[in-house]
């Protein structure tokens, strides 16, 4: 016990120290098994927890506002990429390069026995000049009709494309839900796996203190005065205290649902008086467990009591169950 | 970037789905995530820093580190409800120190007026307020002492030794104070825990 004690500070102190290392240092401290990984994670869960006593402040509707915008800033750099594979139309661009202007020129000329130097002129002679001039338009319309019926398949292609990149990115939203719901689906299991560790994790508690060769056992009892019987005579439990006289764990059985605003306490008592171990509630049938890492020094005995309040400093009710004397099982 | 709005499906989604939805940079996935847990993480900041306006502007750096970098989040440490507030706290103890508002926080957090709250609507938020009321009752339960170490651990980011010496007390009182302090929280929000793991 006095290992694991010492080892489950040590998870804690480096727990809280893990919070200096850094945000993805957290839950720090060396694992070496799944107990004090396990153990490690719950402090840290715990750390967690503490910000939720704090009254909730809504950010103003700005804020939000200026966080999304900047979230599209941020992705800016990837926005064209996408933006641009998934809409632009398949490329026209061969279309726009054909020498309109030109061709019918270049068609009536001869063609040249050797490429023309840099520094040479192409010289058209008048007369063939006169003769590409008074041809019919019809003869220099067949290319801009050939450039016409290119660009129309380019942009009849360009249509189907797009319609086939709606249709695929119709198929990876689907899916990406469909993961999304796997994920969900598995990371419920995963959520049952570690609740059942964590029960797994308490119940070898409570078995390493029930089994503990120097725990001490005392019954609870139902308290009876001379001449009064007892308030619930059915209700029973039993206390099981560690060696270091600090941890312990209570089963109850048999106490009966409390009115409205009343509740079970529990109290240790010492010389010093009866010092309040906490309140709690009782289901019909259902067995109640207890148990703490602490019980105040010099602790005598063990009562519980139905109080009409809480938080009653000290107890005022009926007596329900009383500890009987310790005994030590060896 | 994102051809399929998702609203109704991410508002009943859990914390983690939502973060691997924000890692494939879903901004629908982020917003519903920040109206989870904006508040509770700016009533962090703002306890932590004592100005509601350093608080936003920590709020605003925390959900930019977490849409590029939700890739990180390991499930196995952390909850994501922790993972946030995590990085919350550091990036404004960060600030805090940087700007050495020590002296003024705590006139600084009763001087502003406290913000209008608007809770959003969703079963997971009926969750998250129903933790806090949980904690809260605990919290309060604890012996004073121990909740001060605690705070000045966790709210003020001093170590167990600046504590001591703070507080003046011997380093072994602030270390028995704080484990007394996280036991007596584990055992108490031992449902609480459960529902994160």
């Amino acid at each position: 016990m006095n290992d694991e004690a010492q080892a489950e500070d040590l998870t804690i102190l480096a727990a809280l120290e893990a919070l200096e290392g850094g945000i993805d240092a957290s839950g720090g401290p060396a694992r070496s098994d799944e107990t004090a990984e396990m153990m490690a994670r719950l402090y840290t869960e715990v750390l967690g927890l503490v910000p939720y006593e704090l009254e909730p402040v809504m950010p103003a509707a700005r804020v939000k506002a200026s966080l999304m915008a900047r979230l599209t800033s941020a992705a800016a750099p990837e926005t064209p990429e996408v933006v641009g594979d998934e809409t632009r139309p398949a490329p026209v661009a061969p279309v726009a390069p054909i020498p309109v202007a030109a061709e019918p020129v270049r068609a009536a000329a001869p063609t040249p026995a050797a490429p023309l130097r840099a520094s040479q002129e192409m010289r058209i002679p008048p007369r063939m000049a006169a003769v590409a001039a008074s041809r019919p338009a019809r003869a220099r319309r067949w290319p801009l009709a050939l450039a016409a019926m290119l660009a129309l398949a380019m942009l009849g292609l360009s249509v189907w494309l797009y319609s086939q990149v709606g249709a695929q990115q119709a198929t990876i939203a689907s899916l990406r839900n469909e993961l999304a719901r796997e994920r969900s689906r598995s990371e419920g299991a995963i959520a049952k796996v570690r609740q059942l560790e964590t029960d797994s994790l308490d119940l070898t508690e409570k078995f390493s203190l029930v089994t503990s060769p120097a725990v001490l056992v005392s019954p609870m009892r139902p308290v009876e005065r001379p001449g009064q019987p007892a308030v619930q005579p059915g209700a029973r439990g039993v206390l099981f205290v560690a060696a270091d006289h600090q941890h312990w764990y209570m089963t109850l059985r048999g106490l009966q649902p409390v009115a409205a605003g009343q509740a079970y306490k529990l109290w240790f008592v010492a010389d010093t008086g009866a010092v309040s171990a906490g309140s709690f509630s009782a289901q019909p049938g259902a067995p109640i467990e207890l148990s703490s890492q602490h019980m105040p020094a010099g602790t005598k005995g063990v009562l519980v009591t139905l109080e009409a309040d809480a938080q009653a400093s000290a107890p005022s009710g009926p007596e329900i169950l009383r500890a009987a004397s310790f005994y030590e099982i060896s | 970037m994102n051809p399929v709005p998702q609203t109704s499906a991410h508002e009943s989604m859990n914390d983690v789905a939502l973060l691997r939805q924000v890692a494939d940079h879903q901004a629908e996935a982020l917003s519903t995530l920040y109206d989870r847990y904006a508040g509770t993480l700016l009533a962090l900041g703002k306890r932590i820093l004592g100005s509601v306006a350093d608080a936003e502007e920590v709020l605003q750096e925390v959900f930019l580190h977490v849409w590029n970098h939700a890739g990180r989040y390991d499930a196995s440490r952390s909850s994501v409800s922790t993972w946030l507030i995590l990085i919350t706290r550091s990036r404004a103890i960060d600030r805090l120190r940087t700007r050495k508002v020590v002296e003024r926080t705590h006139e600084t957090s009763v001087q502003e007026n406290p913000v209008e709250h608007a809770s959003p609507e969703g079963v997971e938020t009926v969750f998250v307020n129903e933790r806090r009321e949980r904690v809260r009752r605990e919290m309060v339960k604890l012996p004073e002492e121990q909740r001060l170490v605690l705070e000045m651990a966790f709210y003020g980011g001093l170590s167990q030794s600046e504590i001591a010496a703070k507080a003046d007390l011997p380093l072994g009182t602030v270390k028995t104070r704080t484990l007394l302090a996280m036991k007596k929280l584990r055992n108490a929000l031992r449902d609480e825990i459960r529902q994160l793991l």
